[in-house]
């Protein structure tokens, strides 16, 4: 928890539930919802990219504020760690699917976000790497 | 007077008594900084969040069907108190107590932590139900006192839900603090408060005249932020009453130590006093004795 990254951009490009929207300087003052997936952010010729989980788009006054519940920087992906969330993630939802009555859905979608948060982790990690 | 034997026998006892608090205060130092930590860095994702649920109007909110929005009679108010599992911890259990004492209306009361369990139902308070969480203050943690307590709002048992809690202001400053979680309405005058009770400066939010866009729409965004919110509103409240706790039982046994290194020191000036005076007594019988025999 906490704030991960305060810094200058000339542009930056975020999941949303919509699609990839890329902020430029004097965007409309914009809210979405952000999904997991790849945040790039461009200064200069200097491309950083972010991987990030769901959470809150707010773009005011040149201002971008990405509120989410967990960030990582791409270069500091660990694919091995992430193989291992994504499967456990993926082995407690067949054992939620197995005991139908038990089914939380809440506790479900959290799963499933959880893992499309460790799949864009990987997809980000892949592209970086060519 | 007391024998040497009795006051050495205090000093050991005094000392031992130093070296366990001395202990103790090591041990809740290192959990009040991780504590201290976690409510820092947490404040701002609350901000945030209350930044965005700003930016929507009265209409709007009043166009949401979420029972969080909802307006209605206030039969129960439900409040959510929390104190500490395990004692020493100074005053700050009291104080919290003693804002309880002074609610007023029809409070139905939840609680985290054995000790705010032990008061409520000591006071013949209807207790509702009590919660624990562990020093580690995972987030996983915090999902069946979110449930519970939404569980109870949307069934109408309870029709506000507000928390008590000992808000952490630095290691020697904590107050009571009461606020109003759900429901969500009139926020903008909530967002004013809890600005002023977090001393947030106005100019660090972005304000933006233009028409600003929602996506997808405002109905969803509402949806996924009132529960985000009311869900971290929930997690920063209980991350700041436990860096209260590690904080006041941090000082609360360095004053131990303190008092008790005092008295050893005490104690040692009364030992030597004692050793002194026996000493003194014994000369003078010896140079009485001389006195007799010379004579």
């Amino acid at each position: 928890m906490g704030v991960m990254l305060t810094s200058d951009v000339d542009a930056a490009v975020i999941p949303t539930s919509n699609g990839e929207v890329e902020i430029l300087p004097g965007h409309r003052p914009l809210m979405a919802l952000a999904v997991p997936g790849e945040l790039r952010l461009r200064r200069d010729d200097r491309v950083d990219a972010l991987v990030i989980d769901k959470g809150f788009l707010y773009v005011a006054n040149d201002h971008i504020v990405v509120t989410v519940e967990q960030a990582i920087s791409v270069k500091e992906v660990d694919i091995a760690a992430v193989e291992l969330a994504q499967k456990r993630a993926e082995e407690a939802l067949q054992a939620a699917a197995m005991e139908r009555e038990a089914l939380d859905p809440e506790e479900v979608k959290h799963l499933e976000a959880k893992i499309r948060y460790q799949l864009a982790q990987k997809s980000a990690k892949s592209q970086h790497r060519t | 007077m007391k024998g040497a034997k009795e006051v050495k026998r205090r000093i050991r006892a005094v000392a031992n008594t130093a070296q366990i608090t001395w202990a103790m205060q090591l041990v809740a130092s290192t959990k009040m900084q991780k504590a201290q930590n976690l409510a820092t860095r947490g404040r701002p994702y609350c901000f945030r969040l209350a930044e965005l649920l700003h930016c929507f109007s009265e209409e709007d909110l009043k166009k949401v069907h979420h029972p969080f929005f909802k307006k209605r009679e206030l039969v129960h108010r439900g409040i959510l108190l929390a104190g500490t599992d395990r004692g020493l911890c100074g005053s700050m259990n009291a104080n919290v107590f003693r804002e309880a004492d002074a609610m007023e209306g029809n409070v139905r009361w939840m609680t985290v932590g054995k000790k705010a369990t032990q008061y409520v139902s000591r006071s013949g308070k209807e207790l509702l139900a009590s919660f624990h969480i562990s020093d580690r203050m995972d987030f996983s943690e915090l999902k069946p006192i979110a449930k519970g307590l939404s569980q109870a709002y949307t069934e109408g048992i309870i029709d506000t839900v507000e928390v008590l809690f000992p808000k952490f202001i630095n290691t020697l400053l904590q107050t009571p603090i009461l606020r109003r979680i759900l429901p969500m309405r009139e926020f903008q005058a909530e967002f004013e408060a809890m600005l002023q009770q977090e001393h947030v400066r106005r100019e660090d939010f972005q304000v933006d005249l233009r028409e600003m866009i929602f996506e997808p729409s405002v109905l969803e965004l509402l949806e996924e932020l009132s529960l985000a919110f009311f869900q971290y509103q929930l997690y920063q409240v209980l991350l700041e009453a436990k860096a209260s706790e590690q904080s006041s039982r941090m000082v609360a046994m360095k004053t131990a130590t303190d008092n008790a290194e005092a008295l050893s020191k005490e104690l040692n000036l009364e030992c030597n006093r004692v050793r002194q005076a026996a000493i003194t007594n014994e000369i003078v019988e010896l140079s009485m004795s001389n006195v007799g025999t010379e004579e």
